[in-house]
């Protein structure tokens, strides 16, 4: 026994992955040439797997923005907000994002991870409840148990089941949060917003929706899901991530509660770096984008995502939702899934493995992001490769 | 393991007249997990001896949660280890 015996099973699993061929967690880009290609072992891929949805990785005002904000004020902030003040393009984002959607205040955190684990964790304390759905990401589950509150989980995108859940448990002394997602990151499928604000709110309970995977690519503005749905103003908290459709790294939480300002002194915002200038930056230009409004963009990440769903069901594939910017192929097994997802590599494209824990119920899939900078030759590509792998028995789809 | 306090009452201390009916209800919502068919009794312990993830744990304490109509925080799950500890923090619920 020694302190890595915990991690044998993850071992065995690795293990029996590199039997098959390249372990997913370790694969090596030799470069990245655009928002949707890359090299891999001297051979040029397709990336479908960087949840690049509105592919501005590469776009030329966000490119200038971070490299204006190299130039101007470095490269790093070198500590917290708390520690070393705020820049005024801190602030600025916080201001934009704050008017975009409509809340009475942002506060701005370092990655995705830490929006959720921050907010969550500062927002319920020992006398409240937290309800949260069962398939939520790792960061949620993380930030409840950091934080005192008592944690309740309901069924999956059910709001019935959560309004069971309610009506049974007793209520504390304190607050209740529920705690949601707009588009799940695994399957792609959508929450149904609307019936869950209505529940929450019948229970008098807040509610919180983490719109990491939805946000720029959902809504008449970009809002996200809860915009599509008609719920935004109805809100309490709204979290995203800048590392998906605005290709930087940080997140944000807002909220139409003013005292939220006061989660500034939740732990993960406070003891940690300030996000760089150039992250700042470049998220800044990019949500003017989505700001601006720019329906190409959008137009086209839902074009391919119908393309590619659509030729994937005609080849027998199951698919976990309905056509979204994520779509993700059911697999019988892990061996499968990872025998396949070397094979689509070794023939020029890239998606992503997922398997559990990071799944649910166990399930393995090989998992595609759309993004807006795709061609509908490249999609056309992809699918080309998939049915290569029917076709010569590399793959079985699922019955 | 310490037995697991809620609503203030401590599991274990309640009267175990009912604890076979639990048991077998507990087997009963464990059997899909029970790949192997393992005999099951309370000192089995869920997790290693079923080969079970803790997600799967969790999806198992909603149906205990459904079928007696109880809640039951995921705080309280870690502390809990064997079927044993499972009927007695059932016990300790259905009573409070």
């Amino acid at each position: 026994m020694s302190i890595f015996s915990k991690y044998d099973k993850y071992l065995e699993r690795l293990t029996q992955a590199s039997a098959i061929g390249r372990i997913p967690v370790g694969l090596e880009f030799d470069d990245i040439l655009s928002p949707t290609r890359g090299i891999v072992e001297g051979k040029e891929v397709i990336l479908v797997g960087t949840n690049n949805y509105l592919g501005l990785s590469y776009d030329e005002a966000c490119m200038t923005a971070a490299k204006a904000a190299v130039d101007k004020h470095g490269t790093g902030t070198t500590g917290s907000r708390q520690a070393n003040g705020n820049y005024a393009e801190h602030v600025k984002l916080e201001q934009s994002i704050s008017d975009f959607l409509g809340m009475a205040s942002t506060i701005v955190f370092s990655t995705g991870y830490q929006t959720n684990l921050a907010a969550i964790s500062a927002l319920a304390g020992a006398e409240d409840q937290i309800f949260i759905d069962a398939d939520s990401h790792a960061c949620i589950y993380d930030a409840c148990k950091l934080s005192d509150a008592s944690t309740i989980r309901f069924r999956h995108n059910n709001p019935e089941d959560l309004d069971k859940r309610l009506a049974r448990t007793p209520k504390p002394d304190g607050d209740r949060l529920v705690v949601v997602e707009g588009m799940y990151s695994m399957f792609g499928d959508l929450a149904p917003l609307d019936a869950f604000t209505e529940v929450a709110h019948k229970h008098g309970a807040l509610i919180y929706v983490d719109e990491a995977h939805s946000f720029g690519s959902f809504g008449p503005r970009g809002r996200g899901l809860a915009e599509e749905q008609g719920v935004l103003d109805k809100i309490d908290f709204y979290s995203a991530t800048f590392s998906k459709s605005l290709a930087a790294i940080g997140g944000f939480c807002s909220s139409k509660h003013p005292q939220f300002e006061l989660l500034r002194a939740a732990r993960p915002y406070r003891f940690t770096a300030s996000p760089s200038p150039s992250s700042i930056w470049s998220a800044q230009a990019a949500l003017d984008r989505i700001i601006e409004g720019d329906g190409e963009l959008h137009e086209n990440l839902w074009a391919r995502s119908r393309q590619l769903h659509s030729g994937l069901t005609e080849m027998g594939f199951e698919i976990a939702a309905d056509a979204s910017p994520v779509i993700a192929v059911l697999r019988p097994d892990e061996a499968t899934a990872v025998r396949e997802w070397n094979t689509l590599l070794d023939r020029g494209v890239y998606v992503n493995f997922s398997g559990p824990p990071a799944t649910p119920a166990g399930i393995s899939l090989l998992r595609i992001s759309l993004s807006a900078a795709h061609t509908e030759e490249e999609i056309d590509q992809v699918l080309s490769v998939f049915r290569s792998l029917v076709s010569d028995n590399a793959a079985v789809p699922a019955e | 393991m310490t037995k697991p306090k809620i609503n203030g009452h401590t599991a274990g201390l309640v009267s175990t007249d009912t604890d076979d009916l639990i048991f077998q209800k507990v087997c009963g919502l464990l059997a899909p997990y029970n790949r192997n068919e393992l005999a099951l009794s309370r000192s089995t312990i869920i997790m290693s001896d079923l080969e079970i993830d803790s997600v799967s744990v969790f999806d198992l304490i909603m149906e205990v949660e459904d079928t007696y109509d109880i809640t039951f925080p995921m705080e309280t799950v870690s502390s809990m280890r064997s079927i044993g500890d499972l009927v007695d923090t059932i016990r300790a619920l259905k009573a409070a």
